[in-house]
């Protein structure tokens, strides 16, 4: 069964105001066990407006949310409980702390969830290790940070309360290389442990097509694209229309394929660019 | 030639920290430079580059604006602060204005120039980020590279020798980066504005003219890309990288590959011209 059901989703913002806005248009989605899918989509095409009707800190105009099969905006679903099974990381780290040190924001959902203080201790010091910050931050004050280590602190107190689905709202954008990937790795191996689902927007298109095993590409409010990376890369076009790309290792097998036709331009991870291109290479031996 | 920016034994922490976050540091920024800098989340970039427009100030050493200001003295702060701009990583908190050409021409009021130099100026920047058609717009119609390139165009109506990019690109989406990758360069090269740029996308820094390196308080890299990037471990070990077609390029040569290639490669044109000439020689 699926985790969750987004099905045709409208919201706008400024309902009844000269300012009204139609963000989401019609929106349908499915989030199962295991799911790892990666969001692209132009700024301000309803990102991050989606995801908070995904954990219901919105409200939407039309359409309907179930989690495990219930009606989110039925009477009487417990929201408060679903906040901590769809855990949100959301775009601007800055605006989701607020405590006055480190330790005190990761263990805010802790201490709301209930967890025995003896337990948040340890759990605190796991997930530090997970978003590779030293146990020397927890007593810092957090908006003392930089940009990327404030983003490590709000992450962890995201995945500190294993949420079954998992959102992450441009979760790198500002990490440094070993970091994101420090990131992306941690999610997969929490992933594997507790067969969440994972949601994930990013602008790099070279690290959603690494880890997501399906897209979707929003456009001002609508799902233009969707499928796995190999079938949503296959449109450089349309991407482009979008004001998105294709990774740059499918761009290079592009431009490889324009001499050499036997050239699989449907590929996007780093691991297999490198494999398409050495066949590349070794074919010309064996053919001579 | 002209150094814009120059530092001499800069050291600094904030207040209630004990250990400096860089010493020692000497840089010097000429006339007309693109420079990259780079270091991992948290090794004191931001804190450097505010170091150039005054915003923050030295605790040892100085720093040395246009070869005539010393950012100790308040008195240059103003003179700075027009001759060296600074784009931060979010667009939204650029912006004050409920019109795209207000908010270009609100900074100039400031300075008390006259109105119709003003509207030239404004006219004039517009054009260069692209975005004159938007002129009457609200900013929160504008998408964030839009936004972004608004940002840039406040900036360069104060007429800077330099623009210190911080992160700018990093919440874009990919077409809004290129637009402002483009126009970074076009400021640089057309325009001969000095151009100073952090961003952790190695891609974007490929083509600069040098690159600095940050780790652990001091400068550990400051040359040309072909010879920073040249040092993979290290930078990984930093928690850096290099630019994806470098790190296909030298894949492949630990396997046997583009034996024939010496340089270090740096884009993707260079990269299929490796391939192709690999091609030749093998057939
Ligand atoms: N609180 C809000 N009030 C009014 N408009 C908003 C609000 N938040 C977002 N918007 C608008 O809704 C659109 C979608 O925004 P968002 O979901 O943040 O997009 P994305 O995350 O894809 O960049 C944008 O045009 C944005 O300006
Ligand atoms: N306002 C501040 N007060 C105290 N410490 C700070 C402040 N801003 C940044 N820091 C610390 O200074 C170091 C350098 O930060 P920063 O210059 O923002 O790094 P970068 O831009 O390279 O990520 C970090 O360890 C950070 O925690
Ligand atoms: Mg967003
Ligand atoms: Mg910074």
């Amino acid at each position: 069964m699926n985790l969750l059901k987004i099905e045709n989703i409208q919201y706008s913002y400024g309902k009844n105001t000269p300012f009204e806005k139609e963000v989401l248009k019609n929106i349908s989605l499915e989030v199962n066990a295991n799911d790892f899918i990666g969001v692209i989509g132009h700024t301000g095409s309803g990102k991050s407006t989606l995801i908070k009707i995904c954990n219901g800190l919105l409200k939407p105009d039309k359409g309907q949310i179930f989690y495990k099969g219930e009606n989110i905006w039925k009477k009487g679903f417990d929201l408060k409980h679903l906040r901590f099974k769809v855990g949100v990381s959301f775009q601007y780290p800055e605006h989701q702390l607020f405590c006055e040190t480190v330790k005190k924001d990761i263990a805010y959902g802790l201490v709301n969830k209930g967890v025995p203080e003896e337990e948040q201790e340890s759990k605190i010091r796991q997930v530090l290790k997970i978003v590779g910050l030293q146990e020397s931050y927890l007593e810092k004050s957090p908006f003392k940070l930089s940009g990327g280590e404030m983003r490590k602190v709000a992450l962890a107190g995201t995945m500190v309360l294993e949420p079954e689905v998992l959102i992450l709202d441009e979760p790198t954008a500002g990490l440094d290389p070993k970091t994101t990937k420090q990131v992306y790795e941690s999610l997969k191996e929490y992933q594997a442990k507790t067969s969440s689902s994972i949601i994930v927007v990013s602008h790099s298109m070279e690290d959603i097509s690494e880890y997501a095993t399906r897209l979707i590409a929003l456009d001002d409010g609508n799902i233009l694209l969707r499928g796995t990376p190999a079938q949503v890369f296959s449109n450089t076009e349309r991407l482009n229309d979008m004001s998105l790309d294709v990774p740059i290792t499918t761009s290079i097998l592009s431009m490889l394929a324009q001499k050499n036709p036997s050239v699989n331009t449907n590929i996007y991870r780093y691991n297999d660019t490198k494999a398409e291109i050495i066949r590349l290479l070794k074919d010309v031996k064996s053919i001579e | 030639m002209r150094s814009i920016i120059q530092t001499e034994k800069l050291g600094f922490h904030y207040p209630r920290q004990e250990r400096l976050i860089f010493e020692n540091l000497n840089i010097s920024i000429k006339e007309g430079e693109m420079v990259g800098i780079l270091g991992s989340n948290g090794s004191g970039k931001s804190t450097l580059l505010k170091h150039f427009n005054a915003l923050i100030r030295p605790k040892k050493g100085a720093v040395l604006i246009d070869e005539k200001w010393n950012t100790k003295d308040p008195e240059t702060w103003l003179d700075i602060r027009q001759l060296v701009g600074l784009v931060f990583q979010n667009p939204e908190n650029q912006i004050v204005s409920t019109i795209v050409e207000e908010d270009i021409a609100f900074a100039l009021e400031n300075l008390g120039l006259p109105r119709e130099e003003i509207k030239k100026r404004v006219n004039e920047v517009l054009k260069i980020v692209n975005m004159y058609e938007y002129r009457k717009r609200p900013p929160y119609q504008l998408s964030g590279g839009q936004k972004q390139r608004i940002g840039i165009a406040s900036i360069l109506a104060m007429r800077p020798k330099g623009i210190i990019f911080d992160e700018a690109t990093s919440m874009l989406d990919p077409k809004g980066r290129k637009d402002i990758l483009k126009i970074i360069h076009e400021l640089n090269q057309k325009y001969g504005v000095t151009v100073l740029m952090t961003t952790h996308l190695l891609d974007e820094v490929a083509s600069v003219d040098r690159i600095i390196v940050l780790n652990k308080g001091r400068i550990r890299f400051d040359d040309k890309p072909e010879i920073v990037f040249e040092n993979r471990e290290e930078l990984e070990a930093m928690g850096l990288s290099i630019p994806t077609v470098t790190k296909l390029a030298l894949d492949l040569k630990a396997e046997g590959y583009l034996t024939d290639s010496k340089k270090l490669i740096l884009t993707k044109e260079e990269f299929v011209q490796a391939i192709q000439k690999d091609i030749g020689v093998r057939a």
